[in-house]
């Protein structure tokens, strides 16, 4: 009876510990996976999502073969942007080499197809490591690389939601660090730096959270102190060479969110049911996104017989906690908030994603422990025969799901393109891959995050490069490409030329000076004949580009030495490592560019800081136990011509707020009726947190009339704890004297009938 | 058996060939563009009617979204696109054409209020959840 399956076992074994065997198995799960995206290739993804994404792919080729230039502006999207800051772009990979052979649309499932092999590849390497049983992690393998939120990803153009699938190599990579070797590092950095460049804004810094807590665990395992610190050296120069990796990627962006400020409010949650749901339910039914196929669980409860589960069971834990958001009063996902890194996440339900993660691994070390009694009893190698059944059961259920969730995709014919000069479009952010055929920029901006953008942008310009002043004299454009204008200009006297598109440091003239005329693209130009030559050189792409080259040429140095003279230590390793990061501080410092504030505009485009209240606003003097003044108000009579309301408050922020204080207005009329304006965002872009401190702010917000009752109504403004008992904070007079409730009185209006 | 070299050798022999399949499937998937296109006449013909509707895409989102620029016009543009849509559906043509229209109404006809030429700068809502 045994015979047969320990045969069984034995087979799958050496087709899991043979790499050739193990790859052509996850070559064909991954091909069935994604049968249905490849015979979608080629067709345009019209979700509004996908538009936006991947038009920076194309961009990138387009830039690339049509013009030979590297992808550095894209002028195409919101008037035009730094295309390397962009976090969203993803071809700064070697994906792009798949774009740029067989077009942007028809790598997209290709892309799919090797991430899904990255993705099982990299769990089996990470899960035999992990639980000691190749054979376990092979069996597991797929049901981590089929999570169906990847499938779902791919449908709304979220390709680079792909990046999760790099994350056992990254826990490889410290795993092998832990045992001093030097590819651990390597692997480490590359997978890092692979998701970057490939757009990950959430793969990174969840994926680096989980390796922070991994290393701390790493540190606490070991023996000694001094093995404590030898490892925490390796682990600093392990951090210090992926930043080095990382620079290409991290400082464009890094440039970019500096002059973008992005806020995220509300306090999702999420029940532990809807997650579990979340988890396991089929996308075959009722919609529900298939994260885990559920045959796992067989597996998974076997690994509560081993110690190694312990912490990846912690991890599945915290991930799950984390994946309610604010549901529960004590919030791990807050917390999580409150780190400058993670300030603008959102969806906290992304971390089920770890869940399913680390239930997979739970799944191979729980196949571990079965596995190490078959050779002694009969009915374990039965359940391991069940097990591996299970798997394959799991992985069917894990194709089809992934399958389902593909066939969802509305796919339209591919664009034709229009070979026209570029000019700008009003465009439409839906839509946008429309307008990238027609060589037509799309102002309509549908990014994730404010980018800088000049109010004067133009869809209806005879001419995309014109003077300030018409009358002084003549444009002509000689050559365009993404990257470098080339102007003739004629002018009877200094002027400014403009040029439809955005403002950036990076651009550069052979003649006069450049600058922002209200975020657009001027050059400042003195009289004459001029050939002007504009390029977009920015010093974050080509000094990051600079630091990541020698990163990895250190990386090399390291690895050559190591192999002709033995390992170096670890502070040793930390000061080579630490090179290419001095070079980084060097050239912030000597290579300057000018600044690109974020330009602080409250949501219907006035102006958030002030120097003092404007004449329309009512002097409202009132301070709080917090450190927060309100020091005026302007409130409208009556609602305007159109029905509606604007009002503005203006606040002064003199020190630390808690994140959780927000802004409650309450409309108020003569028989106590009333009317919610409640905001936790000042003026759209800053908690009181994060405020800038002593500046004079004002919050414009506005309502429709059309909900308000006829009456008189008072404005009553004050401040209140969002979070915890929603309680109101104390008010007072500037003599001192306490306001009632907490609610000041900024003025009055009437809605007549 | 599992260990000979011709084992090892099919095992990468059918992972080259999967590559190879998903490659080919990739390359000769077709989507079939609509055959029909629009004339010069029949797009400004498009154009027109689009520029007509525009002023009532405008005015809704003004209570809907009240004093936030970027969400209005972007409430206006989910509108001018389910037109689009509708319009390419009807005429058989792809949306392409009838946004190729109205790029060329914008650049041709002067536009005055309460039609817009421009987008707001781009200023994501703080709210998903």
């Amino acid at each position: 009876m045994a015979v047969l399956p320990n045969r069984v076992l034995y087979s799958a074994r050496r087709i899991a510990t043979t790499a050739s065997l193990r790859l052509m198995v996850f070559c064909l799960i991954s091909l069935a996976a994604s049968w249905t995206a490849l015979g979608q290739a080629g067709g345009m993804n019209d979700f509004r999502d996908s538009h936006v994404t991947h038009s920076y792919e194309e961009m990138a080729v387009r830039t690339v073969l049509d013009y030979g230039e590297l992808p550095l502006w894209a002028p195409w999207t919101c008037g035009g942007l730094d295309a390397m800051g962009g976090p969203q772009t993803r071809f700064a990979s070697p994906t792009f080499l798949l774009s740029l052979a067989f077009g942007s649309r028809r790598a997209e499932p290709l892309v799919l197809f090797l991430f899904l092999v990255l993705g099982m590849e990299g769990f089996f390497r990470y899960a035999r490591l992990k639980a000691g049983t190749a054979l376990g992690a092979f069996a597991a393998a797929p049901f981590f690389a089929l999570n169906g939120f990847y499938a779902v990803s791919w449908g709304l153009g979220w390709l680079n939601f792909l990046g999760f699938e790099l994350v056992p190599w990254t826990l490889l990579g410290l795993r092998l660090v832990f045992r001093r070797r030097l590819a651990g590092i390597a692997l480490m950095a590359g997978a890092f730096a692979l998701m970057l460049g490939f757009g990950g804004t959430y793969p990174v810094p969840l994926t680096a959270l989980f390796v922070s807590l991994e290393a701390v665990g790493g540190l606490w395992a070991q023996r000694t102190w001094r093995h404590r610190a030898e490892l925490a050296g390796w682990l600093g120069a392990a951090a210090l060479f992926i930043l080095g990796a990382s620079a290409f990627r991290l400082w464009p962006v890094i440039d970019t969110l500096q002059s973008a400020l992005r806020v995220m409010a509300g306090q999702p949650g999420h029940p532990p049911a809807n997650v579990a749901t979340q988890l396991l339910a089929s996308a075959t039914q009722g919609g529900g996104v298939f994260y885990l196929a559920p045959p796992i669980l067989l597996l998974v409860a076997a690994s509560f017989f081993s110690r190694r589960a312990l912490v990846p069971w912690v991890a599945a834990f915290l991930s799950a906690w984390l994946a309610t958001g604010y549901y529960f009063r004590l919030s791990l996902f807050e917390g999580l908030r409150a780190l400058p890194l993670f300030s603008t996440l959102r969806y906290p339900e992304r971390f089920a994603v770890y869940v399913a993660f680390f239930l997979a691994v739970l799944g191979a070390i729980g196949f571990g422990v079965v596995w190490r009694r078959v050779r002694r009893s009969r009915l374990a190698a039965w359940g391991a025969v069940v097990m591996c059944g299970a798997a394959i059961v799991g992985t069917g259920m894990a194709v089809r799901s992934f399958e389902v969730a593909t066939q969802r995709v509305s796919i339209l014919s591919e664009p034709e393109r229009v070979d026209q000069p570029f000019a700008q479009a009003r465009g439409n952010r839906w839509s946008q891959g429309y307008f990238l055929a027609l060589n037509r920029g799309s102002i309509s901006c549908g990014e994730a995050y404010p980018v800088p953008m000049s109010a004067l942008l133009r869809g209806d310009l005879a001419q995309e490069e014109y003077l300030e002043d018409p009358s002084a004299g003549q444009v002509r454009r000689s050559s365009w490409s993404p990257n470098r204008l080339e102007l003739e200009v004629r002018a009877a006297s200094p002027v400014n030329l403009l040029v439809n598109q955005n403002w950036h440091p990076g651009w550069k003239s052979s003649v006069g000076e450049v600058v922002s005329h209200e975020g657009l693209l001027g050059v400042r130009l003195p009289p004459g004949e001029h050939q002007v030559s504009l390029r977009f050189l920015p010093r974050s792409t080509f000094g990051g580009a600079l630091v990541s080259v020698l990163a990895w040429g250190s990386l090399g140095f390291v690895g050559w030495w190591t192999r002709r003279r033995g390992k170096l230590s670890p502070w040793r390793l930390c000061a080579i490592a630490a090179g290419p990061l001095v070079v980084w501080g060097l050239l912030w410092v000597t290579w300057t560019e000018p600044p690109a504030p974020p330009v602080l505009t409250n949501p219907n485009g006035t102006p958030i800081l002030v120097e003092s209240l404007p004449p329309e606003a009512t002097p409202v003097r009132a301070s709080f136990s917090v450190p927060v003044e309100l020091h005026g108000a302007v409130v409208p009579a009556e609602p305007d011509a159109n029905g509606l309301l604007s009002f503005e408050l203006f606040w002064k922020v003199n020190g630390s707020v808690p994140r959780a204080v927000g802004v409650f207005v309450h409309l108020v009329d003569e028989h106590g009726r009333m009317v919610n304006q409640d905001h936790e965002v000042l003026a759209g872009t800053f908690f009181f947190k994060t405020a800038p401190r002593g500046r004079l702010l004002r919050d414009a917000f506005t309502i429709s009339a059309q909900g308000v009752p006829p009456g008189r109504w008072k404005v009553l403004v004050g401040l209140w704890n969002s979070r915890g008992d929603g309680s109101r904070i104390v008010a007072s007079t500037p003599e001192g004297e306490p306001i009632p409730d907490g609610r000041v009185l900024a003025g009055t209006f009437t809605v007549s009938p | 058996m599992i260990r000979s070299k011709w084992l090892r050798l099919t095992g990468w022999g059918v992972s080259g060939l999967c590559t190879a399949l998903a490659i080919g499937r990739a390359l000769s998937a077709q989507v079939p563009p609509p055959t029909r296109r629009l004339s010069e006449a029949e797009r400004a013909a498009v154009g027109r009617m689009c520029a007509a509707e525009e002023p009532r895409w405008r005015q809704s989102p003004v209570h809907r979204f009240p004093g936030d620029r970027w969400s209005q016009d972007d409430d206006f543009h989910a509108s001018e696109r389910g037109w689009a849509m509708e319009m390419a559906r009807r005429a058989g043509v792809s949306p392409g054409e009838i946004f190729r229209a109205i790029d060329e109404d914008l650049h041709t006809h002067p536009v005055k209020p309460p039609r817009k030429p421009t987008a707001s700068p781009s200023k994501p809502r703080p709210f998903y959840d």
